[in-house]
């Protein structure tokens, strides 16, 4: 008997998926070249599938801001701020980032799991009740697991059946909260967010939005979902991520309640952990700044999400959603899915392989994500090893 | 109130549909070793349970069952 006996089933689909000679999980990078390329294996490869919607992880203003952090203020903070202050970084991009969104305050997080994990421990108790998107990310199963509250799941992105379940909670769906992402990670769909802005209005649920791949991606300034919906005013807490169109890390929440800071105080995921890196929100705010200041990178972020998405529907490729930055092929076994990506590998393009249980409905993906500094030639390229996989050439 | 056997009878027929043939449902069955339940099917049965018997069941319950016995027994308590 041995501590790591539980964890045979995972070493039993990892024995599997390397029986094929092909280790999606554990990509050796040699080099980054730039937003768009690297080298893998010796080999100069397109990066279409790291979330880096913007492009801006090679920006000369993002990486002059980190490079004078570190300079200025070292290369970390080595302490929560709790107990080793906030630095002026930190209270201006909470400044910067309420700005934005026209809300009193925020809240900035170390990663983007921990803002969902550290805003939900402290917002639910264990008489509270959050009821998810099934198809939420581990990040808000997590951060619900650690408040304790009772936890109920709705169908994906289906309003009937939420407002079916917040009326079965009689009293207890006033003062619910309901989870929901803007953009799903897997299949790139949106939320069908002003329904269930609505549902949560009539039955006096408390509504609570992951972002993470909604800002900067949508909304006419980029601020996500709830703009582009136009429901900001009704949304209570937006979540999201500096690690995708913000090209760094860390995490945030935004609220239109003033009761916001308390959760500073409550939340041992803000607490009891170091606080961001100078170089690290150096970076965010330029990218922030980048965001709010140029809408050319988000027309450019479409207009290669458009091409790639159809690109791939012309060849016949069931894909994950309407056209978004997120652009999924499913495909029929976790073998299909596997040989497409060991192919696009060979073929000089690097993307993301999904497979159960971390996909919804036990599809097997080969999920692509599309950045504003892609070329057009790049993407031409990923479309071109698409189908020279499929026809087999 | 619902009872038992009711329970019983409609977490039989959620699981038969989503297991294998060779797998028989008994009250003693572990949900994950005997029945290779796995842990999204396991939350797609509790959503469709909580439809056939139009209640609420969170997925607290979830850490503290390990058969199908404790599972209904769990829901009973819930439901009730």
């Amino acid at each position: 008997m041995s501590i790591f006996d539980k964890l045979q089933p995972v070493a039993k689909v990892r024995e599997e998926i390397l029986a094929s000679g092909v280790d999606p999980l554990g990509v050796p990078i040699d080099e980054v070249l730039s937003a768009t390329e690297a080298v893998v294996r010796g080999k100069r490869t397109i990066l279409a599938g790291s979330n880096n919607y913007l492009g801006l992880t090679f920006d000369p203003e993002c990486i002059d801001a980190a490079v004078n952090a570190v300079k200025n203020e070292g290369t970390g903070t080595t302490g929560s701020r709790m107990a080793n202050g906030s630095y002026s970084g930190h209270l201006a991009l909470e400044h910067e980032l309420a700005d934005f969104y026209g809300t009193p305050q925020a809240i900035v997080f170390s990663t983007g799991y921990q803002a969902n994990l550290g805003m939900l421990a402290a917002l639910a108790g264990p008489r509270d009740v959050v009821m998810l998107d099934a198809d939420c990310h581990a990040s808000i199963y997590d951060g619900v697991r650690l408040s304790g509250a009772d936890t109920l799941r709705f169908r994906h992105n289906d309003p009937a059946d939420l407002d079916n379940r917040l009326r079965r909670l009689g009293e207890r769906a006033s003062g619910a909260i309901v989870l929901v992402e803007g953009i799903y990670s897997m299949l790139g769909d949106l939320a069908p967010l002003a329904e269930f802005a609505q549902i949560c209005r009539a039955r006096g649920a408390y509504l609570f939005v992951d972002e993470a791949h909604s800002l900067g991606v949508l909304g006419a300034t980029g601020r996500g979902l709830a703009e582009a919906a136009g429901v900001e005013d009704q949304v209570d807490f937006i979540v999201g991520t500096f690690s995708k169109s913000l090209a760094a890390i860390g995490g945030f929440c935004v609220s239109r309640h003033e009761e916001l800071d308390l959760v500073r105080y409550a939340s041992r995921p803000y607490i009891f952990t170091a606080s961001p890196s100078p170089s690290v929100v150096a970076s965010a705010r330029a990218a922030l700044a980048r965001l709010r200041s140029d809408p050319s990178l988000r027309e450019r972020l479409w207009d290669n999400s458009r091409r790639l998405y159809e690109g791939l529907q012309g060849l016949g490729f069931k894909l994950g959603s309407d056209p978004s930055p997120v652009v999924a092929a499913l495909l029929d076994s976790r073998e299909q899915a596997l040989t497409y990506w060991q192919g696009l590998l060979d073929r000089g393009v690097y993307v993301n392989l999904m497979v159960p249980p971390a996909t919804p409905n036990g599809w097997f993906l080969v999920r692509c994500s599309v950045s504003a500094a892609h070329t057009s030639a790049q993407i031409d390229h990923i479309i071109d090893a698409f189908s020279e996989i499929k026809s087999g050439r | 109130m619902i009872s038992y056997d009711q329970i019983y009878t409609h977490l039989c027929e959620l699981l038969e549909a989503c297991l294998d043939h060779d797998k028989h449902v008994r009250p003693d069955s572990l949900l994950v070793d005997d029945l290779g339940l796995d842990s999204v099917q396991t939350l797609e049965m509790l959503m469709d349970l909580e439809d056939r018997l139009d209640a609420s069941i969170p997925l607290n319950v979830l850490p503290e069952v390990h058969t199908v016995d404790e599972l209904v027994k769990a829901l009973q308590q819930v439901v009730e």
